[in-house]
């Protein structure tokens, strides 16, 4: 099994307000495994990324990033950070929150800059960043300028620039339409075999089971966890947290329960294809 | 009243989204637009300094059909220059120095009685015109520089310059994120007003308006605010170490020098002249 990228110990985080948003949470990510942290509004899933990236210190419980326990005094410490910021890239749920700079270029800049590379490399790395995701036309565009997809990607953008092991991704998919939904699956799938470990955190149920290979469900303590398949099929637990089972399945099941024979249940149209097909030839 | 506030405020948001965020001068091949931001600071800033200290309305004149000749050069139509800067300098600077034209502020040759009681009287007097107009002028020329260099570089030069400038580093990132937020800001306030106004049956009572304008005030602060805690999140995840850094400086082109040269030198002759009072006897 490849080491833990990070543990989470019996962590709970209270606002100050004191709304309780996590409560005994414990949970480890391995290095090169796609996850998916799934849960209805209100979770304390973008939370949970938070204490994740090294941003948020559990008011109880210990975190541990590449095996270094995280306190809250050591959060605001660039130099004792800076480890975890060049490993960790996390892209909020915002993009408006993500794009702070005047231009798209100078945003991608950004983390390259405070990470310390030289000129030359961040140039470098800008633009090859910007063409990977097809942004060049709108590098000196003002974030302001965007649509609603090439927002999603110019922060994404930000974060793929500084080249993280681990990616962390809040509700990646909520403002995408279909059309870049799909582009952003397949650019997902591509960073996980490039090797790197994607944590998303999400309640779109018909977006989890392209990505991820295994699902921590929450609702504000862990709910369960485990490989997507099992998770996914699991109506009753999905019911319970407010969540659903994908489309394409929940109709297998009941074309399964009506006397239809189908060796697996499909989670994507993709695979429903290839079943019916197969069933069509039997 | 309420259709007041909103035409203010849609008229205001308009006014600034047009101004600030089409840059549509910046954009133009002009001369101006084609002088490196930092060249274009210093220089302007010197022509304004020299103008700051000009004493004669024939300098005055020079210095302000100077910016007319580099709005032109710089592809900006006189009638969107000259109203620009002839609407707020009569309406602020003519407002404040109007009590300056008058006897009992500037005494002198008395040229307009306004008012005359037994052997009192309140005259508007030639001194007190000429000192109006000489600040007026002044107030003329130096905004009109100032809007060159706001008309003919974008925000993001502009910010760029003034790192390089050494202008203080956290002063930058705010005005930086403050035009990367305004927007956003805007749009939210446009929309919390449409947001009202659909939701809004009859005619509203001018205090009644009042009051429904201050919990939009109040969800704004706290939506600011709360996009501040995240914004802070998102730069300190991407290393952000409370000191702002910037990439390399751009090398400074021919004609950037050439200009820089010639606006210093012209506005140190023109504080010598002015000094030794020989500009007047240069004109015809």
């Amino acid at each position: 099994m490849p080491p833990p990228v990070m543990e989470l110990y019996d962590i709970s985080y209270t606002y100050p307000d004191g709304t309780e948003a996590l409560k005994n949470i414990t949970a480890k990510i391995f290095s090169g495994e796609s996850i998916a942290i799934a849960g209805p509004n209100g979770a304390g899933k973008s939370t949970l990324l938070l204490i994740m990236a090294g941003l948020l210190a559990p008011s109880s419980g210990e975190v541990k990033i590449f095996g270094r326990i995280i306190d809250g005094k050591m959060i605001n410490d660039a130099k004792k950070m800076y480890e975890v910021r060049k490993r960790i890239g996390i892209v909020f749920q915002d993009p408006d929150v993500q794009l702070f700079s005047s231009t798209v270029h100078d945003d991608v800049a950004f983390g390259p800059i405070h990470l310390g590379m030289n000129m030359d490399e961040i140039e470098s790395k800008v633009g090859d960043t910007l063409k990977f995701l097809g942004l060049e036309h709108v590098a000196e565009k003002h974030p302001y300028e965007l649509s609603g997809g090439e927002k999603r990607k110019a922060a994404i953008a930000t974060v793929l620039v500084s080249s993280p092991e681990v990616l962390l991704l809040d509700e990646p998919t909520a403002d995408l339409d279909p059309k870049s939904r799909k582009e952003f699956v397949e650019l997902l799938k591509k960073l996980k075999e490039g090797g790197k470990t994607i944590v998303i955190a999400t309640h779109d149920m018909e977006v989890l089971p392209e990505i991820a290979e295994r699902i921590i469900v929450i609702d504000r303590e862990k709910v369960t966890e485990g490989p997507a398949r099992d998770v996914l099929m699991d109506e009753k637990l999905l019911d319970k947290a407010n969540l659903d089972v994908p489309v394409v399945a929940r109709l297998f099941k009941m074309l399964e329960s009506s006397g239809l024979n189908c060796d697996e249940i499909p989670f994507n149209t993709d695979s429903a294809i290839e079943i019916i097909k197969k069933l069509m030839k039997s | 009243m309420s259709k007041f506030i909103d035409k203010t405020l849609s008229n205001a948001i308009g006014y600034i989204q047009q101004s600030i965020y089409s840059e549509k001068y910046a954009k133009r091949n002009g001369l101006l637009q084609g002088i490196d931001g930092r060249v274009k600071i210093i220089a302007l800033l010197f022509l304004i300094i020299s103008a700051v200290y000009a004493k004669t309305i024939d300098m005055l004149l020079f210095f302000i059909v100077l910016s007319m000749i580099l709005a032109v050069a710089s592809k900006i139509s006189l009638t969107f220059f000259i109203p620009r800067v002839w609407f707020f300098v009569p309406v602020f600077t003519g407002i404040i120095v109007l009590p300056a034209t008058l006897n009992v502020v500037t005494p002198g040759r008395e040229i307009f009685t306004l008012l005359s009681i037994k052997s009192w009287h309140l005259s508007i007097t030639r001194e007190g015109i000429h000192a109006a107009v000489i600040l007026v002028a002044r107030a003329a020329a130096t905004s009109s520089f100032a809007i060159l260099i706001t008309l003919t570089t974008r925000w993001n030069d502009t910010i760029k310059a003034m790192h390089d400038l050494k202008f203080p580093k956290v002063f930058v990132l705010i005005l930086s994120m403050s035009y990367r937020y305004i927007f956003l800001l805007l749009d939210m306030i446009k929309n919390m007003l449409l947001s009202r106004k659909s939701r809004l049956m009859g005619k509203e009572k001018s205090l009644g308006s009042w009051k429904l304008y201050s919990p939009i005030i109040a969800s704004l602060f706290m939506k600011a605010f709360s996009l501040n805690g995240r914004v802070y999140h998102a730069m300190l995840a991407r290393g952000f170490g409370n000191e702002p850094r910037s990439m390399k400086k751009k090398s400074i082109g021919i004609k950037s020098v050439l200009f820089l040269l010639l606006c210093t030198s012209l506005a140190i002759a023109m504080l010598i002249c002015e000094r030794q009072e020989v500009f007047q006897c240069l004109l015809p």
